[in-house]
Protein backbone atom coordinates (compact mmCIF):
# COMPACT_ATOMS: atom_id res chain seq x y z
CA UNK A 1 0.00 0.00 0.00
CA UNK A 2 1.37 3.42 -0.95
CA UNK A 3 -0.69 6.27 0.49
CA UNK A 4 -3.76 5.47 -1.59
CA UNK A 5 -6.29 7.19 0.68
CA UNK A 6 -9.71 5.65 0.68
CA UNK A 7 -9.84 2.24 -1.00
CA UNK A 8 -12.98 0.26 -1.64
CA UNK A 9 -12.82 -3.52 -1.55
CA UNK A 10 -15.79 -5.54 -2.67
CA UNK A 11 -16.54 -9.11 -3.62
CA UNK A 12 -18.97 -11.94 -3.10
CA UNK A 13 -19.42 -13.77 0.19
CA UNK A 14 -16.57 -16.20 0.79
CA UNK A 15 -14.28 -14.55 -1.75
CA UNK A 16 -11.60 -13.92 0.93
CA UNK A 17 -12.07 -10.23 1.81
CA UNK A 18 -12.01 -10.70 5.58
CA UNK A 19 -9.15 -13.21 5.37
CA UNK A 20 -7.18 -10.69 3.31
CA UNK A 21 -7.78 -7.94 5.88
CA UNK A 22 -6.83 -10.24 8.76
CA UNK A 23 -3.60 -11.17 7.00
CA UNK A 24 -2.92 -7.47 6.39
CA UNK A 25 -3.22 -6.53 10.07
CA UNK A 26 -1.47 -9.64 11.41
CA UNK A 27 -4.32 -11.66 12.90
CA UNK A 28 -3.66 -14.42 10.35
CA UNK A 29 0.05 -15.12 9.66
CA UNK A 30 1.42 -14.77 6.13
CA UNK A 31 2.40 -18.04 4.44
CA UNK A 32 4.08 -16.50 1.42
CA UNK A 33 4.68 -13.08 -0.09
CA UNK A 34 5.29 -9.76 1.62
CA UNK A 35 3.18 -6.91 3.00
CA UNK A 36 4.57 -3.43 2.48
CA UNK A 37 2.99 -0.27 3.87
CA UNK A 38 4.51 3.04 2.73
CA UNK A 39 7.74 1.27 1.86
CA UNK A 40 8.04 -0.57 5.19
CA UNK A 41 8.00 -4.36 5.09
CA UNK A 42 5.62 -5.42 7.89
CA UNK A 43 5.27 -9.06 6.84
CA UNK A 44 6.88 -10.42 10.01
CA UNK A 45 5.89 -7.60 12.37
CA UNK A 46 3.70 -8.30 15.40
CA UNK A 47 0.10 -7.15 15.15
CA UNK A 48 0.93 -4.48 17.80
CA UNK A 49 3.72 -2.96 15.69
CA UNK A 50 2.08 -2.97 12.26
CA UNK A 51 0.06 0.21 12.75
CA UNK A 52 -2.77 -1.47 10.82
CA UNK A 53 -6.05 -1.37 12.76
CA UNK A 54 -8.82 -3.85 12.01
CA UNK A 55 -12.43 -2.85 12.72
CA UNK A 56 -15.51 -5.01 12.32
CA UNK A 57 -18.93 -5.18 13.98
CA UNK A 58 -17.52 -6.81 17.15
CA UNK A 59 -14.57 -4.51 17.73
CA UNK A 60 -15.63 -2.43 20.72
CA UNK A 61 -15.17 -2.58 24.48
CA UNK A 62 -18.63 -2.65 26.11
CA UNK A 63 -17.44 -1.75 29.63
CA UNK A 64 -15.86 1.59 28.66
CA UNK A 65 -17.72 4.87 28.29
CA UNK A 66 -17.69 6.55 24.88
CA UNK A 67 -14.96 9.11 25.54
CA UNK A 68 -12.84 6.64 27.55
CA UNK A 69 -13.13 4.18 24.64
CA UNK A 70 -11.76 6.66 22.11
CA UNK A 71 -9.06 7.94 24.45
CA UNK A 72 -7.97 4.36 25.19
CA UNK A 73 -6.27 4.31 21.77
CA UNK A 74 -4.45 7.53 22.67
CA UNK A 75 -2.93 5.87 25.74
CA UNK A 76 -1.22 3.34 23.48
CA UNK A 77 0.07 5.73 20.80
CA UNK A 78 0.23 9.51 20.97
CA UNK A 79 -2.62 10.74 18.78
CA UNK A 80 -2.10 13.24 15.99
CA UNK A 81 -5.83 13.94 15.81
CA UNK A 82 -7.61 16.12 18.40
CA UNK A 83 -10.25 14.17 20.33
CA UNK A 84 -12.97 16.69 19.50
CA UNK A 85 -12.23 16.54 15.77
CA UNK A 86 -12.58 12.78 15.66
CA UNK A 87 -15.78 12.87 17.76
CA UNK A 88 -17.26 15.57 15.51
CA UNK A 89 -16.27 13.68 12.36
CA UNK A 90 -18.22 10.61 13.43
CA UNK A 91 -21.13 12.55 14.92
CA UNK A 92 -20.48 11.31 18.44
CA UNK A 93 -22.54 13.61 20.61
CA UNK A 94 -23.66 10.90 23.01
CA UNK A 95 -22.12 9.37 26.14
CA UNK A 96 -22.58 6.34 28.38
CA UNK A 97 -21.26 2.80 28.29
CA UNK A 98 -20.50 1.56 24.79
CA UNK A 99 -22.20 -1.79 25.48
CA UNK A 100 -25.54 -0.02 25.84
CA UNK A 101 -25.38 1.81 22.48
CA UNK A 102 -26.98 0.72 19.20
CA UNK A 103 -24.76 -1.11 16.70
CA UNK A 104 -24.47 1.99 14.50
CA UNK A 105 -23.40 4.11 17.47
CA UNK A 106 -20.91 1.44 18.55
CA UNK A 107 -19.40 1.41 15.06
CA UNK A 108 -19.01 5.19 15.08
CA UNK A 109 -17.14 4.89 18.40
CA UNK A 110 -14.99 2.03 17.03
CA UNK A 111 -14.06 4.04 13.92
CA UNK A 112 -13.33 7.13 16.02
CA UNK A 113 -11.11 5.00 18.28
CA UNK A 114 -9.26 3.59 15.29
CA UNK A 115 -8.62 7.09 13.89
CA UNK A 116 -7.63 8.50 17.29
CA UNK A 117 -4.89 5.85 17.41
CA UNK A 118 -3.57 7.39 14.13
CA UNK A 119 -2.27 4.19 12.54
CA UNK A 120 -0.97 3.96 8.97
CA UNK A 121 -3.92 1.88 7.75
CA UNK A 122 -7.47 1.31 8.99
CA UNK A 123 -9.44 -1.69 7.76
CA UNK A 124 -13.22 -1.32 8.01
CA UNK A 125 -14.78 -4.74 7.49
CA UNK A 126 -18.51 -4.34 6.74
CA UNK A 127 -18.67 -1.49 9.24
CA UNK A 128 -20.19 1.22 7.05
CA UNK A 129 -23.46 -0.64 6.22
CA UNK A 130 -24.43 -0.66 9.92
CA UNK A 131 -24.05 3.12 10.26
CA UNK A 132 -26.79 5.57 9.31
CA UNK A 133 -25.91 8.72 7.32
CA UNK A 134 -23.37 6.82 5.24
CA UNK A 135 -22.70 9.65 2.76
CA UNK A 136 -21.69 11.98 5.58
CA UNK A 137 -19.51 9.32 7.23
CA UNK A 138 -17.94 8.58 3.86
CA UNK A 139 -17.01 12.27 3.43
CA UNK A 140 -15.48 12.47 6.90
CA UNK A 141 -13.54 9.25 6.35
CA UNK A 142 -12.17 10.68 3.12
CA UNK A 143 -11.24 14.00 4.78
CA UNK A 144 -9.54 12.42 7.81
CA UNK A 145 -7.75 9.93 5.59
CA UNK A 146 -6.28 12.67 3.40
CA UNK A 147 -5.51 15.11 6.21
CA UNK A 148 -3.69 12.63 8.44
CA UNK A 149 -2.29 10.32 5.73
CA UNK A 150 -4.17 7.27 6.94
CA UNK A 151 -5.09 4.73 4.27
CA UNK A 152 -8.55 3.27 4.77
CA UNK A 153 -9.78 0.06 3.19
CA UNK A 154 -13.55 -0.23 3.27
CA UNK A 155 -15.09 -3.61 2.70
CA UNK A 156 -18.67 -3.62 1.54
CA UNK A 157 -20.86 -5.21 -1.09
CA UNK A 158 -22.12 -1.85 -2.31
CA UNK A 159 -19.77 0.75 -3.72
CA UNK A 160 -21.18 4.28 -3.71
CA UNK A 161 -21.25 5.96 -7.14
CA UNK A 162 -19.57 9.11 -5.84
CA UNK A 163 -16.47 7.22 -4.66
CA UNK A 164 -13.62 8.35 -6.89
CA UNK A 165 -10.73 6.41 -5.28
CA UNK A 166 -9.36 2.97 -6.05
CA UNK A 167 -11.75 0.03 -6.20
CA UNK A 168 -10.71 -3.60 -5.87
CA UNK A 169 -12.82 -6.68 -6.39
CA UNK A 170 -11.97 -9.94 -4.66
CA UNK A 171 -12.74 -13.15 -6.53
CA UNK A 172 -11.85 -16.53 -5.01
CA UNK A 173 -8.93 -15.11 -3.09
CA UNK A 174 -7.59 -13.04 -6.01
CA UNK A 175 -7.77 -9.27 -5.98
CA UNK A 176 -8.41 -7.28 -9.13
CA UNK A 177 -8.14 -3.50 -9.40
CA UNK A 178 -11.11 -2.26 -11.39
CA UNK A 179 -10.38 1.45 -10.98
CA UNK B 1 -39.13 -23.76 29.86
CA UNK B 2 -38.87 -26.96 31.92
CA UNK B 3 -40.15 -30.12 30.22
CA UNK B 4 -41.40 -32.72 32.67
CA UNK B 5 -40.43 -35.78 30.63
CA UNK B 6 -38.32 -38.90 31.28
CA UNK B 7 -35.07 -36.93 31.31
CA UNK B 8 -36.52 -34.58 33.92
CA UNK B 9 -37.49 -37.51 36.14
CA UNK B 10 -34.05 -39.17 35.92
CA UNK B 11 -32.36 -35.80 36.59
CA UNK B 12 -34.65 -35.21 39.56
CA UNK B 13 -33.77 -38.63 41.01
CA UNK B 14 -30.05 -37.81 40.54
CA UNK B 15 -30.49 -34.54 42.43
CA UNK B 16 -32.29 -36.32 45.27
CA UNK B 17 -29.46 -38.91 45.47
CA UNK B 18 -26.81 -36.16 45.42
CA UNK B 19 -28.51 -34.21 48.20
CA UNK B 20 -29.08 -37.14 50.61
CA UNK B 21 -25.84 -36.71 52.66
CA UNK B 22 -26.39 -32.96 53.01
CA UNK B 23 -30.04 -33.32 53.98
CA UNK B 24 -29.21 -36.08 56.50
CA UNK B 25 -26.50 -33.94 58.14
CA UNK B 26 -28.76 -30.87 58.29
CA UNK B 27 -31.67 -32.87 59.71
CA UNK B 28 -29.65 -34.78 62.30
CA UNK B 29 -27.47 -31.78 63.14
CA UNK B 30 -30.24 -29.26 63.75
CA UNK B 31 -33.17 -31.49 64.74
CA UNK B 32 -32.03 -34.79 66.26
CA UNK B 33 -28.62 -34.19 67.93
CA UNK B 34 -28.70 -30.41 68.22
CA UNK B 35 -25.58 -30.53 70.45
CA UNK B 36 -24.66 -27.12 71.87
CA UNK B 37 -20.91 -27.93 71.68
CA UNK B 38 -21.39 -28.33 67.93
CA UNK B 39 -22.63 -24.72 67.67
CA UNK B 40 -20.14 -23.32 70.21
CA UNK B 41 -17.52 -20.59 70.02
CA UNK B 42 -14.76 -23.01 68.94
CA UNK B 43 -16.82 -24.17 65.98
CA UNK B 44 -17.62 -20.59 64.99
CA UNK B 45 -13.91 -19.71 65.22
CA UNK B 46 -13.03 -22.70 63.04
CA UNK B 47 -15.64 -21.65 60.46
CA UNK B 48 -14.16 -18.14 60.61
CA UNK B 49 -10.66 -19.53 59.97
CA UNK B 50 -12.02 -21.63 57.11
CA UNK B 51 -13.80 -18.67 55.49
CA UNK B 52 -10.85 -16.29 55.98
CA UNK B 53 -8.19 -18.67 54.68
CA UNK B 54 -10.36 -19.75 51.72
CA UNK B 55 -11.12 -16.12 50.81
CA UNK B 56 -7.41 -15.21 51.03
CA UNK B 57 -6.53 -18.23 48.87
CA UNK B 58 -9.13 -17.13 46.28
CA UNK B 59 -7.68 -13.63 46.16
CA UNK B 60 -4.15 -14.97 45.70
CA UNK B 61 -5.40 -17.31 42.99
CA UNK B 62 -7.06 -14.37 41.19
CA UNK B 63 -3.90 -12.27 41.33
CA UNK B 64 -1.40 -15.00 40.46
CA UNK B 65 -3.27 -17.33 38.11
CA UNK B 66 -5.53 -15.10 35.98
CA UNK B 67 -2.71 -14.42 33.47
CA UNK B 68 -2.13 -18.19 33.19
CA UNK B 69 -5.83 -18.76 32.49
CA UNK B 70 -5.68 -16.14 29.72
CA UNK B 71 -2.53 -17.65 28.22
CA UNK B 72 -4.07 -21.14 28.23
CA UNK B 73 -7.28 -19.81 26.63
CA UNK B 74 -5.40 -18.38 23.65
CA UNK B 75 -3.06 -21.14 22.60
CA UNK B 76 -2.23 -24.81 22.69
CA UNK B 77 -0.28 -25.45 25.89
CA UNK B 78 -0.75 -29.15 26.52
CA UNK B 79 2.16 -29.40 28.97
CA UNK B 80 1.22 -26.23 30.85
CA UNK B 81 -2.39 -27.38 31.08
CA UNK B 82 -1.30 -30.77 32.40
CA UNK B 83 0.94 -29.15 35.03
CA UNK B 84 -1.84 -26.82 36.15
CA UNK B 85 -4.14 -29.84 36.55
CA UNK B 86 -1.71 -31.77 38.80
CA UNK B 87 -3.02 -30.39 42.13
CA UNK B 88 -6.48 -31.70 41.25
CA UNK B 89 -5.24 -35.19 40.47
CA UNK B 90 -2.95 -36.04 43.39
CA UNK B 91 -4.02 -37.10 46.90
CA UNK B 92 -4.09 -33.89 48.92
CA UNK B 93 -2.01 -35.15 51.86
CA UNK B 94 0.84 -35.16 49.33
CA UNK B 95 0.29 -31.41 48.87
CA UNK B 96 0.52 -30.97 52.64
CA UNK B 97 3.74 -32.99 52.77
CA UNK B 98 5.17 -30.98 49.86
CA UNK B 99 4.55 -27.69 51.66
CA UNK B 100 5.85 -29.19 54.89
CA UNK B 101 9.07 -29.99 53.02
CA UNK B 102 9.23 -26.60 51.28
CA UNK B 103 8.85 -24.81 54.62
CA UNK B 104 11.21 -27.10 56.56
CA UNK B 105 14.86 -26.39 57.44
CA UNK B 106 15.74 -29.20 55.00
CA UNK B 107 15.42 -26.78 52.08
CA UNK B 108 17.20 -23.41 51.61
CA UNK B 109 13.82 -21.73 51.04
CA UNK B 110 12.47 -23.27 54.25
CA UNK B 111 15.51 -22.05 56.19
CA UNK B 112 14.98 -18.57 54.73
CA UNK B 113 11.29 -18.60 55.73
CA UNK B 114 12.15 -19.81 59.24
CA UNK B 115 14.77 -17.07 59.62
CA UNK B 116 12.15 -14.49 58.62
CA UNK B 117 9.72 -15.96 61.17
CA UNK B 118 7.46 -16.97 58.31
CA UNK B 119 7.46 -20.75 58.67
CA UNK B 120 4.64 -22.66 57.01
CA UNK B 121 3.97 -25.37 59.61
CA UNK B 122 0.88 -24.78 61.76
CA UNK B 123 0.52 -21.26 60.43
CA UNK B 124 -2.11 -19.27 58.55
CA UNK B 125 0.37 -18.72 55.67
CA UNK B 126 0.93 -22.47 55.35
CA UNK B 127 -2.82 -23.04 55.38
CA UNK B 128 -3.49 -20.35 52.74
CA UNK B 129 -0.68 -21.61 50.50
CA UNK B 130 -2.00 -25.18 50.62
CA UNK B 131 -5.54 -24.00 49.85
CA UNK B 132 -4.24 -21.82 47.01
CA UNK B 133 -2.46 -24.77 45.47
CA UNK B 134 -5.32 -27.24 45.67
CA UNK B 135 -8.02 -24.78 44.53
CA UNK B 136 -6.03 -23.26 41.68
CA UNK B 137 -6.93 -25.83 38.95
CA UNK B 138 -10.67 -25.21 39.37
CA UNK B 139 -10.18 -21.44 38.98
CA UNK B 140 -7.77 -21.70 36.06
CA UNK B 141 -9.99 -24.09 34.09
CA UNK B 142 -13.13 -22.07 34.77
CA UNK B 143 -11.58 -18.69 33.85
CA UNK B 144 -9.86 -20.28 30.85
CA UNK B 145 -13.30 -21.35 29.60
CA UNK B 146 -14.72 -17.87 30.31
CA UNK B 147 -11.93 -16.24 28.27
CA UNK B 148 -12.02 -18.73 25.40
CA UNK B 149 -15.80 -18.32 25.02
CA UNK B 150 -15.29 -14.62 24.23
CA UNK B 151 -15.11 -13.41 20.64
CA UNK B 152 -11.50 -12.50 19.81
CA UNK B 153 -12.35 -9.57 17.51
CA UNK B 154 -12.30 -6.96 20.29
CA UNK B 155 -8.96 -8.30 21.54
CA UNK B 156 -7.49 -8.15 18.03
CA UNK B 157 -8.79 -4.60 17.70
CA UNK B 158 -6.92 -3.71 20.91
CA UNK B 159 -3.76 -5.48 19.71
CA UNK B 160 -3.90 -3.70 16.37
CA UNK B 161 -4.14 -0.38 18.24
CA UNK B 162 -0.81 -1.34 19.85
CA UNK B 163 -1.88 -2.86 23.19
CA UNK B 164 0.28 -5.58 24.76
CA UNK B 165 -1.32 -8.86 25.84
CA UNK B 166 -0.98 -7.95 29.52
CA UNK B 167 -2.68 -4.61 28.89
CA UNK B 168 -5.49 -6.34 27.01
CA UNK B 169 -5.86 -8.84 29.86
CA UNK B 170 -6.18 -6.25 32.61
CA UNK B 171 -7.97 -3.44 30.78
CA UNK B 172 -10.26 -5.47 28.49
CA UNK B 173 -10.56 -9.15 29.39
CA UNK B 174 -10.75 -8.90 33.19
CA UNK B 175 -13.32 -6.05 33.32
CA UNK B 176 -15.46 -7.64 30.61
CA UNK B 177 -15.30 -11.08 32.24
CA UNK B 178 -15.63 -9.77 35.81
CA UNK B 179 -18.72 -11.82 36.67
CA UNK B 180 -17.26 -15.03 35.25
CA UNK B 181 -14.02 -14.42 37.14
CA UNK B 182 -15.87 -13.67 40.38
CA UNK B 183 -17.97 -16.79 39.96
CA UNK B 184 -14.81 -18.85 39.34
CA UNK B 185 -13.10 -17.33 42.39
CA UNK B 186 -16.11 -18.20 44.54
CA UNK B 187 -16.05 -21.75 43.18
CA UNK B 188 -12.35 -21.97 44.09
CA UNK B 189 -13.17 -20.58 47.54
CA UNK B 190 -15.91 -23.16 47.92
CA UNK B 191 -13.41 -25.90 47.03
CA UNK B 192 -10.90 -24.53 49.53
CA UNK B 193 -13.53 -24.54 52.29
CA UNK B 194 -14.00 -28.27 51.84
CA UNK B 195 -10.28 -29.12 52.00
CA UNK B 196 -9.01 -31.54 54.65
CA UNK B 197 -6.13 -33.73 53.44
CA UNK B 198 -3.41 -31.12 52.95
CA UNK B 199 -4.50 -29.06 55.98
CA UNK B 200 -4.24 -32.07 58.29
CA UNK B 201 -0.52 -32.22 57.43
CA UNK B 202 0.58 -28.60 57.10
CA UNK B 203 -1.78 -26.65 59.36
CA UNK B 204 -3.54 -28.95 61.81
CA UNK B 205 -3.54 -26.07 64.30
CA UNK B 206 -3.10 -22.38 63.57
CA UNK B 207 -0.84 -21.31 66.38
CA UNK B 208 -0.53 -17.59 65.60
CA UNK B 209 -2.46 -14.76 67.21
CA UNK B 210 -5.45 -14.25 67.00
CA UNK B 211 -6.23 -17.87 66.13
CA UNK B 212 -4.33 -19.26 69.15
CA UNK B 213 -4.46 -22.93 68.26
CA UNK B 214 -7.70 -22.75 66.29
CA UNK B 215 -8.42 -25.25 63.53
CA UNK B 216 -10.23 -25.19 60.22
CA UNK B 217 -13.78 -26.55 60.27
CA UNK B 218 -12.84 -29.74 58.42
CA UNK B 219 -10.07 -30.60 60.91
CA UNK B 220 -12.17 -29.60 63.95
CA UNK B 221 -15.11 -31.72 62.80
CA UNK B 222 -12.74 -34.65 62.28
CA UNK B 223 -11.39 -34.11 65.82
CA UNK B 224 -14.86 -33.82 67.32
CA UNK B 225 -15.88 -37.06 65.66
CA UNK B 226 -12.90 -38.78 67.31
CA UNK B 227 -13.37 -37.17 70.75
CA UNK B 228 -17.13 -36.93 71.18
CA UNK B 229 -18.64 -39.24 68.60
CA UNK B 230 -21.07 -38.32 65.84
CA UNK B 231 -23.47 -36.06 67.80
CA UNK B 232 -21.20 -33.01 68.17
CA UNK B 233 -19.51 -33.61 64.81
CA UNK B 234 -22.85 -33.75 62.99
CA UNK B 235 -24.10 -30.56 64.68
CA UNK B 236 -20.88 -28.71 63.76
CA UNK B 237 -21.10 -30.14 60.22
CA UNK B 238 -24.67 -28.87 59.84
CA UNK B 239 -23.54 -25.37 60.79
CA UNK B 240 -20.62 -25.54 58.35
CA UNK B 241 -22.94 -26.74 55.57
CA UNK B 242 -25.07 -23.61 56.05
CA UNK B 243 -22.03 -21.40 55.43
CA UNK B 244 -21.00 -23.49 52.43
CA UNK B 245 -24.51 -23.24 51.01
CA UNK B 246 -24.37 -19.45 51.37
CA UNK B 247 -21.23 -19.43 49.20
CA UNK B 248 -22.86 -21.75 46.64
CA UNK B 249 -25.95 -19.52 46.48
CA UNK B 250 -23.64 -16.50 45.95
CA UNK B 251 -21.94 -18.36 43.06
CA UNK B 252 -25.31 -19.12 41.46
CA UNK B 253 -26.53 -15.54 41.85
CA UNK B 254 -23.32 -14.14 40.33
CA UNK B 255 -23.53 -16.69 37.50
CA UNK B 256 -27.20 -15.92 36.88
CA UNK B 257 -26.60 -12.17 36.78
CA UNK B 258 -23.66 -12.78 34.44
CA UNK B 259 -25.73 -14.88 32.06
CA UNK B 260 -28.67 -12.48 32.03
CA UNK B 261 -26.21 -9.63 31.41
CA UNK B 262 -24.78 -11.51 28.43
CA UNK B 263 -28.27 -12.12 27.02
CA UNK B 264 -29.10 -8.44 27.47
CA UNK B 265 -25.86 -7.42 25.75
CA UNK B 266 -26.41 -9.75 22.81
CA UNK B 267 -29.97 -8.60 22.12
Amino acid sequence: MYDEGLIWLSGENGSGKTTFLKILCGIIPVRSGTITVNGNDITLSDIQRRRVVYVNQNTYFPHLDVEGHIQWAGKLRASRIPLQEVMDAFGIDYSGRVGRLSLGQKMRVAMATAFFGTPDVILLDEVIPSVSGQDEIFEHLSRLSTRYSIDVILVSQNIPERHSGPIYIMKSGTMEKVR
Amino acid sequence: MIKRDGLWIISGVSIVLASIPTVIILYYGFVIFHDSLGFGRTVLLSIGITLLSSALASMIIFIVFTPLAYELSRGKHLIWESISDIPASIPHPIVGIAFLLIGSPLTPFGRFLESMGFGLFDSIQGLVLALTFISMPIYVRSVQYTFSSRNEDAENFAFSLGASRLRVLYSIMVPESARGILSSALTAMSRAMSEFGSIAIIAYYILQYPFNGGQTASVLIYNYYGYYGPGVAVSASALMILFSMAIIVAIRIVGYIGNSGKKEGSS
